[in-house]
């Protein structure tokens, strides 16, 4: 951990030694620090961006608004009653995704929000915070300076983990500029002014709007020190720091409502005698805006005024509270690492202690309602489909029902064993088919005979090799014939095309 | 100081809501009301801490957003043994490896001591934790062992967690299949979830956990002080037995921890 001066919405800015040796330009070596550290925020963002490449995230998100959005969502919730979840902003910054690439699956948009708050979580680096160096070049000798910071922190919340965001989220959130809280008020309040006199209203609401985020800022800031003075009354300086920062807090407040109240009297006033109906819309929101607004300050003030009595309270509470003890295990070298490194037997026992104590507290399971519905409604436990055997057609039980009648095949081999002697054309094998069905008379296998001999010669020209395996009757038969084009042409009821010489190298006995 | 037999039925209540790991307390609830009550009046605390004390319980901490966080006492009908989880069939390496990755989520949650004192939360998911745990098991081997020692010969932790394969897939869902590590990291992880200590974060992706207070102060209070103390004394034992295996010339076997 870093124990540096870190920035924060109440500090006044960085400080900066006097005795420097050489002074450039005093106004930029006053601001380096501030300003350096104002370019480094904004560098995770960077980060992120240029490593969506190696993750699938699509390119047609713009993750760096996606990011600015993200932080603007966790910064609103902030401070206020109903924090934002990490469920719920990953779902709202998946929404402006999906606005973004409309063409897209809505997986992807999970992803790139998923992407961009993880980014912003620095789940590269297990979810610690971010850490660059600051050379301080006044020093001498040169001096390094980590400079530590989170983005988005995560809290355990009833509903599931509640997102905060860093002062430094805040800072970016406030345009990443190194803004003093008072310059800024004083800067809106006369742009406020000169806007309201040249009747730019729009842009009124939106100065206003920008106040609320110092508001706003404020408000999460002051919550972060309640809390943390809930937890332990010696986290924050009650004595000087806190009341220095609520007494701030509550000027704020006090020349925020008197500044508002003035402008919006006189808006109000505009309206009433206002005759362009465009100005009296403008008007009229910026007179939404401002109540909003002040509902915003009256919360911070709330907040303030009874800061104190939860000081005291939790003084009152924690004073004879059991003593903390420090929790100095450091688990990963301390246990870890030697429970890794001890031998099998021992670091059962060790990693088992552990587990036991985390892990070891059995509640008897009773059906409850809310239980039960859970239960009916989860997804069936998916049995895994058993394998379908897949059918080989022609291979039933032993009978083809496709094959030939045994007469037919007799026959048609001892018209194809005619091509022993000398090779035959395939038209003059037909013939002999032809005459032999008249001959025999084989009753209604006549197309049959005919089509065995003209199929069993064309296999023998361009065999088909599917199954090697497998063995009937025919395949001795074609074995033994080889067939070539004789250049002729074949016209045949049954086939047309150059017809072939048919040979039998087969032993003439079967 | 006598208890009104009210409050006696309250803190019971109260004991009850902080066995049911799915309750939440909330301002308007009964649970809420009775945690805020537990958190202000030292009376009512003590009611509570003694009727939990009875039962073998003991209250770790009250944080108003977690609950009661109660863990046991030895021997009390609520303990339960890591080992007893998967139905009591774990061999000795699995049961080596899932208390590795009970270390692990906790390595990985508090990386520093001051890490055990705050309130934030980490998510876990389920292959980037193997692997965390994978490197520091490289780590771990990269250094030497003494081979002269009866430790040095035995089978080092690091190395059956390295040995067993990191994801084996499954037939036809999704998801590590038993076996290999991700899988162990996934079983831990569900039990932690049963345990309130951690919760499904399906929005991270699948396998992706979030880590609740609760496990913070169950690893910061009670098991990572037992476990310090485990380990003690298997070294102890350990080193006793080198000594009187080297006296008596006939070390070889590695000594059951207490």
């Amino acid at each position: 951990m870093v124990q540096e001066w870190q920035p924060d919405l109440f500090d006044s800015g960085p400080v900066t030694s006097s005795d420097q040796p050489e002074v450039r330009s005093p106004a930029a070596d006053a601001s380096m620090r501030a300003r350096w550290r104002a370019l480094i925020l904004t560098d995770p963002v960077a980060r992120l961006v240029r490593n969506a490449a190696h993750a699938s995230v699509h390119q047609a998100y713009d993750l760096r608004q996606l990011a600015l959005a993200a932080v603007d969502i966790a910064v609103a919730s902030m401070g206020f009653a109903r924090q934002i979840t990490l469920a719920e902003l990953i779902e709202s910054t998946a929404e402006l995704a999906a606005v973004m690439h409309p063409g897209g699956a809505a997986g992807d948009h999970q992803d790139a929000a998923r992407w961009v708050v993880k980014g912003l979580l620095n789940d590269a680096d297990n979810q610690g915070a971010f850490v660059y160096s600051f050379v301080d070049a006044h020093a001498f000798p040169p001096r390094r300076e980590e400079y530590a910071f989170k983005l988005l922190q995560l809290q355990d919340g009833p509903d599931g983990a509640v997102v905060l965001a860093s002062h430094q989220a805040v800072m970016l959130y406030l345009n990443g500029l190194d803004l003093d809280v008072d310059d800024a008020e004083a800067a809106f309040s006369v742009v406020l002014q000169r806007q309201l006199r040249d009747r730019r209203f729009e842009a009124a609401a939106r100065t206003a709007t920008q106040a609320e985020r110092v508001s706003v800022a404020m408000s999460a800031s002051l919550a972060d020190v309640l809390d943390a003075t809930r937890r332990d009354v010696r986290a924050f300086d009650w004595i000087t720091d806190v009341p220095h920062r609520l007494a701030r807090a509550r000027e704020h407040v006090e020349a925020r409502i008197a500044a508002d109240a003035e402008v919006l009297n006189h808006v109000a006033a505009g309206i009433d005698t206002e005759t362009d109906s465009a100005v009296r819309q403008a008007s009229g929101d910026l007179v939404e805006t401002l109540r909003r607004i002040r509902r915003v300050h009256l919360d911070l003030a709330e907040r303030v005024a009874g800061a104190r009595g939860v000081f005291l309270q939790a003084q009152l509470s924690q004073v004879f509270a059991r003593r903390v003890h420090l929790r100095l295990l450091n688990i990963e070298p301390e246990l870890f690492h030697p429970v890794l490194d001890a031998p099998a037997e021992q670091a059962r026992v060790v990693a088992e202690t552990f587990g036991d104590r985390v892990l070891g507290l059995r509640v008897p399971r009773l059906l409850h309602l809310d239980g039960l519905v859970d239960m009916l409604l989860a997804p069936p436990r998916a049995a895994e489909p058993a394998d379908q055997e897949t059918e080989t057609p022609g291979d039933v039980e032993g009978v083809d029902l496709q094959a030939y009648p045994p007469a037919v095949v007799a026959e048609a081999t001892r018209i194809l064993r005619r091509a022993a002697a000398e090779p035959v054309p395939l038209s003059v094998l037909l013939g002999s088919a032809t005459e032999a069905t008249e001959a025999t008379g084989i009753a209604a296998g006549g197309d049959d005979l005919r089509e065995l001999v003209l199929l069993t010669a064309l296999w023998s020209y361009a065999p088909d090799v599917g199954d090697p395996d497998a063995k009937s009757d025919l395949t001795a038969l074609t074995e033994a014939l080889s067939a070539e084009r004789s250049g002729d042409r074949l016209d045949h009821p049954l086939a047309w095309g150059d017809d072939l010489l048919v040979r039998y190298e087969g032993g003439l006995d079967p | 100081m006598t208890v009104p037999i009210e409050d006696v039925w309250s803190a019971a209540e109260l004991v009850a809501f902080g066995l049911r790991t799915g309750a939440r307390p909330t301002d308007g609830n009964t649970y809420g009301q009775l945690l805020e009550r537990y958190r202000t009046n030292t009376a009512f605390r003590d009611a509570v801490d003694t009727v939990a004390g009875g039962l073998g319980l003991v209250v770790l901490g009250a944080p108003a957003r977690t609950g009661l966080v109660l863990s046991t006492q030895p021997g009390s009908v609520f303990a339960l043994r890591m080992a007893d989880l998967r139905g009591g069939s774990m061999s000795a390496d699995d049961k080596l490896i899932a208390g590795l990755v009970v270390l692990g989520i906790a390595a990985y949650a508090f990386p520093h001591d001051v890490d055990l004192d705050t309130t934030d939360v980490k998510i876990v998911e389920v292959a980037a934790l193997d692997r965390f745990v994978r490197d520091a098991a490289d780590r771990v081997l990269a250094l030497p062992g003494d081979p002269d020692t009866v430790d040095g010969q035995a089978r080092r932790a690091a190395e059956v967690y390295r040995r067993t394969a990191a994801f084996k897939p499954k037939d036809r869902l999704p998801g590590p299949a038993r076996g290999c590590t991700q899988f162990a990291v996934l079983e831990v992880l569900g039990w932690l979830v049963e345990r309130g200590a951690a919760r499904q974060v399906p929005q991270m992706g699948a396998g992706s956990f979030q880590l609740t207070d609760r496990f913070r102060l169950l690893v910061a209070d009670v098991a990572g002080g037992e476990a310090l103390e485990a380990l003690r004394s298997v070294r102890r034992t350990a080193t006793a037995a080198a000594d009187s295996g080297a006296v008596k010339a006939s070390g070889g076997s590695t000594v059951e921890g207490v």
